[in-house]
């Protein structure tokens, strides 16, 4: 599972654990919207995990959420479900 | 107004606008470690309706959000008397010439770009609360 970088502020690091479950809630509506090809979604969440990952301290999940994003705008199928398996395994519990 | 937080030993009121919950957590828990009082509006209309109700000494406003922008937040506060001064921090995403420009057009008072550098977040307050309403 995802560890945050070494540095972070305790009351930072008292958040994660309500943080990670809701990306646990954004995988399952990103696996949704991959369904449907709704990419409005798919960008919408994948921006989200980008900006909130690093905020967090969390650098890989905001790598996969940058990722993620730029298979969404290429609308590379094969793309976004990697990158919805590597958050989903990123975020998974332990 | 309540200036400076930790450096004056009063808490400022901040109103934090934002529609991702994850920041207005995060937001929430570091600022209120630094003594300020803070309100928290999950939306633009919300924003709108809690810096009329709670008239905070500064608000830190997101530029994406739904149903309408940050801008167009900012653009109802500065029309309002109670909030036409109040400092406003923008969170943005978008660090281009074009959007901050546009934000200082409509009255922002600074702005900080995501993902959220918390000593820069902190250090950018603090100078707002100290300069006061503009």
């Amino acid at each position: 599972m995802i560890r945050p970088k070494d540095d972070i502020p305790e009351e930072v690091l008292a958040l994660i654990p309500d943080f990670l479950n809701n990306v646990r809630q954004d995988v399952e509506s990103l696996k949704g919207a991959a369904a449907r090809d709704d990419y409005v979604t798919l960008a919408m969440i994948a921006h989200r995990l980008k900006g909130d990952g690093a905020s967090f301290f969390l650098d890989e999940l905001s790598e996969l959420g940058k990722r993620l994003g730029i298979a969404v705008k290429a609308k590379d199928a094969e793309g976004i479900r990697a990158s919805i398996m590597a958050v989903s395994e990123c975020v998974k519990e332990e | 107004m309540a200036a400076g937080g930790e450096q004056s030993g009063k808490k400022a009121r901040i109103l934090v606008v934002d529609d991702d919950e994850n920041m207005r957590k995060l937001l929430s828990v570091v600022l209120t470690s630094k003594g300020h009082e803070i309100f928290l509006a999950s939306g633009p209309i919300e924003g709108i309706e809690a810096a009329a109700r709670k008239k905070p000494d500064l608000i830190v406003l997101d530029l994406f959000m739904e149903p309408i922008s940050g801008m167009d937040v900012l653009v109802q506060l500065r029309q309002v008397e109670s909030s036409a001064k109040t400092p406003v921090l923008m969170l943005t995403a978008a660090n281009t010439i074009n959007t901050v420009n546009q934000a200082f057009d409509l009255g922002v008072t600074d702005y900080i770009t995501k993902p959220i550098n918390l000593d820069r977040l902190q250090k950018k307050i603090a100078e707002l609360l100290v300069r006061g309403p503009q």
